[in-house]
């Protein structure tokens, strides 16, 4: 059942990287990643200090509001201030996240947040997280309900989005003049992206959730031609290698959702590899007159 | 709070100088090159390595980590190169892919680590965060000659580097080879994220080389300013930073200073628009 | 050297992936005048003019300079690329783009001696940009950056300027300014090549026209290029009556 478990929740958190993995692909927008899942931490940190309680509704408000804080701060810092849009991604997400971690040791006495769970998580430990009602039914683990729910979320957002997101990507004049808000679905892709991260981080970490939403999509990038198929491969992709990284981390002894990502990246590196080894040796046509 | 009566704090502030002047070197090179988020890649690239490095030589020795630092480094760096140039992925997307295969890793071989009770392996975590108090004099030895190493090739080949960083096909005509130079500034982010990573930890780094070189771009012209300027920013931020983290205890070093860099960088930014708009209105 | 033709390319191809952007190119450029290398777009201009510099390999043919190979007078080649290929945004004042091509006259503990501050200094009076030695690149106008670049190759005593669509964002006093220059630079015995698609302002300065779509179309005197056949062919017009 443990694996069971595990096994859910951790695709779970492949599948909507996967999604909103393969939107942020296509709008060269992996680093912003990289830089939202960090800067959520000041926001989870606040909302603990103001509510003083750990739950989920909490900690998402914080999250959201502290990635939307992010975003806007790398465009102001970027326009106002004429520095490229690398350096002002850097600069945010790390000063954000500094205060994030002073804020964490100012208040240590009274925060429960272990450091290291906030930003590594454990998979390992999602089984032990159960949701039983008061009649006694084990509902299985809360990440697996809350990550459910954000499923549902992301699915229907990517669909009623489809058009502004990908559109968006590649011409961002023309989306304009098509009246589509640009400006708009920029920020709500980094909430989603905030909100994601923070659902899966009590599975996976922080930082990890990165590495879901970036490895599968840049995978299936490689060889695929539409954006469909990308999503769809990018999904496979995730959810098997949850499942084989789930059974080597345990053959290892070590941690699931760094095993896991290991193996996503293993497989990103042998598909580039193919990609490559194709390139430089182009199938030839077969000789019929030997 | 007198620094001098406190060795440690001596020490760290030391390292942490030391540390910052190459950053801020190296980030002035990356900036200009469009490339400041290299700094990110590099240091997540670095942890493999240094895990590696500690369990071949059971020990926490700077010298070797910093080794396996900066070859893992070199690798991600030359990864991050090699998918952009032979597929269709965006450089944007390729950092991200070196990134976080190597941070997985990383987390990996810590887990491995951890679970196999390797002897010494206290304050490994440390270089997540960062754990600048942790640092010996055996420690600033270290860095303060591979600092060294790093400024003697920044000015050695100063010219060279400008000319590929700027105009490369002018530079070839010039008889410079600009994979070779390009080379080298990946090689000279590479050691100072391996060396810098200890004081600000991986997470962090990234700040120490992109905030000075972004300060400091604001009011230089002329590339060999803005380097001198950003070393000047870096060491103040990197001094101030660590002092206050030491006014207060059990706070961590690199958050403050990279705090302390960003306030510079905010002040930087501001003061320039009070005397862009007050020259305007003259 | 007593050569009449500055470059010549001998059957240039050069293609990028499987697309060919030029081929077969056979074609003489004279020294001593200004060519203009011209046709429509994605006709190879850029690619050829790249091939001639030295700055790409063509994947066949070669390129001579002065009649021998090109790598034995490539000090004497200058390129400057299009607008759009540089970095403006590089922190570097017009003094320093200028000084870059001293630079390997010096060692790397070396300082500009008074003598090679000089010739800059020469080459930045002669471009008419005193004054703005210290401007950071980008704050220059259009007709400034281009003679930035031009004070460059003045400094490295090219005899071969090699520009590509320098005239493109410039305003009608600019262009005549810059059109002024590179009439100087001919006038005092260099050569000129410029990648042009002006056809209104050809006539005024390009001795020469070499006309290109992917092959050589035509090559020859001005007039004789912009009135033929050939042209409205390179541009799919219809014959003339």
């Amino acid at each position: 059942m443990t694996a069971f478990y595990i096994i859910i929740v951790g695709s779970l958190v492949a599948l909507n990287g996967a999604i909103l993995g393969s939107v942020l692909l296509l709008r060269r927008m992996s680093m912003i990643c990289d830089a939202i899942v960090h800067a959520i931490l000041p926001g989870l940190v606040l909302a603990y200090l103001f509510t003083s309680s750990r739950g989920s509704l909490a900690m998402t408000f914080g999250a959201i509001s502290s990635g939307i804080v992010a975003a806007t701060l790398v465009e102001f810092t970027q326009q106002k201030f004429q520095i490229t849009r690398e350096a002002a991604i850097g600069i945010t997400f790390t000063t954000l996240f500094s205060i994030g971690i002073i804020l964490l040791a100012l208040f240590a006495g009274q925060v429960e947040l272990d450091q290291d769970c906030v930003l590594f998580g454990e998979l390992a430990y999602v089984p032990l997280d159960l949701w039983i009602t008061d009649e006694g039914l084990n509902l299985g683990p809360h990440s697996m309900w809350s990550l459910a729910f954000l499923t549902i979320g992301v699915i229907t957002y990517v669909a009623v989005g489809f058009r502004p997101l990908v559109l968006c990507a590649f011409d961002k004049e023309f989306a304009e003049l098509q009246g589509i808000k640009v400006q708009l679905w920029h920020y709500s892709l980094l909430l989603m992206l905030s909100l994601a991260a923070v659902t899966s981080f009590h599975a996976v970490g922080a930082i990890m959730v990165m590495g879901f939403f970036i490895l599968p999509p840049a995978t299936a990038f490689l060889f695929v031609s539409s954006v469909r198929s990308l999503m769809l491969i990018s999904c496979s992709i995730g959810m098997l290698c949850v499942i084989s990284g789930y059974f080597l981390a345990q053959y290892m002894n070590v941690s699931i959702a760094g095993c896991i990502i290991t193996l996503n990246g293993v497989v990103f590196f042998a598909a580039f590899s193919n990609r490559l080894y194709m390139k430089l040796n182009p199938p030839r046509p077969i000789d019929k007159t030997i | 709070m007198d620094i001098f009566s406190n060795p440690v704090l001596l020490n760290v502030l030391i390292g942490v100088i030391l540390i910052s002047i190459s950053t801020a070197a190296v980030g002035c090179l990356l900036y200009v090159q469009k490339n400041a988020l290299l700094g990110e890649t590099l240091a997540h690239g670095c942890l493999p390595g240094i895990y590696c490095a500690f369990i071949f030589s059971t020990t926490r020795n700077l010298f070797w980590l910093s080794i396996g630092a900066a070859i893992s480094g070199l690798i991600s760096s030359y990864l991050v190169d090699l998918i952009v140039a032979k597929s269709r992925l965006s450089r944007d997307g390729a950092m991200a892919v070196v990134l976080s295969s190597m941070f997985g890793l990383g987390v990996v071989l810590l887990s491995f680590i951890q679970q196999n009770n390797y002897p010494n392996q206290n304050g490994l975590e440390d270089l997540f965060f960062g754990n600048a108090a942790a640092m010996s004099g055996n420690d600033i030895k270290i860095i303060g000659l591979i600092s060294i190493a790093i400024w003697f090739l920044l000015i050695t080949n100063y010219r060279k580097l400008l000319l590929t960083l700027f105009d490369s096909g002018f530079a070839k005509f010039q008889g410079i080879r600009p994979k070779f130079y390009i080379a080298v500034i990946s090689t000279l982010a590479a050691t100072s994220v391996a060396i810098g990573m200890q004081t600000t930890g991986a997470v962090l780094i990234a700040a120490l080389i992109i905030t000075p070189a972004a300060s400091a771009r604001i009011w230089c012209s002329r590339l060999f300013d803005m380097i001198l300027l950003a070393i000047i920013f870096a060491i103040i931020g990197g001094t101030v930073g660590t002092l206050c983290s030491y006014a207060a205890p059990k706070m961590p070093t690199g958050p403050w200073i990279v705090v302390c860099m960003a306030v510079l960088f905010l002040l930087s930014s501001l003061t320039k628009r009070i005397y862009l708009y007050s020259t305007k209105s003259d | 050297m007593t050569t009449n033709s500055c470059l010549t390319a001998r059957n240039l191809s050069f293609s990028f992936g499987e697309t060919p952007a030029i081929q077969d190119i056979n074609v003489e450029f004279a020294r001593g005048k200004i060519t203009g290398i011209m046709g429509p777009n994605g006709s190879g201009k850029s690619t050829l003019l790249q091939c001639l510099s030295g700055i790409i390999e063509p994947q066949s043919g070669d390129v001579l300079a002065f009649d021998d190979p090109l790598s034995e007078h490539q000090k004497k080649i200058s390129y400057i690329p299009q607008k759009e290929k540089i970095d403006w945004d590089f922190p570097i004042t017009v003094k320093d783009l200028v000084k870059t091509a001293l630079y390997q006259r010096l060692k790397w503990y070396e300082c500009f001696s008074e003598e090679l501050l000089k010739l800059s200094e020469e080459a930045i009076l002669k471009m008419g940009l005193v004054g703005l030695e210290n401007k950071q690149i980008g704050q220059l106008s259009g007709g400034q950056q281009q003679r930035a670049f031009l004070a460059r190759a003045l400094v490295s005593n090219a005899e071969v300027f090699l520009l590509d669509e320098p005239f493109t964002g410039l305003d009608v006093k600019a262009t005549k300014d810059l059109i002024g220059i590179l009439r100087k630079i001919r006038d005092e015995g260099n050569s000129v090549v410029v990648v042009h698609h002006d056809f209104s302002n050809a006539m005024l300065f390009l001795d020469d026209v070499v006309l290109l779509k992917t092959t050589l179309l035509k090559s020859g005197p001005a007039n004789t290029v912009i009135n033929s056949s050939e042209l409205r062919l390179a541009f799919g017009l219809p014959e003339q009556e």
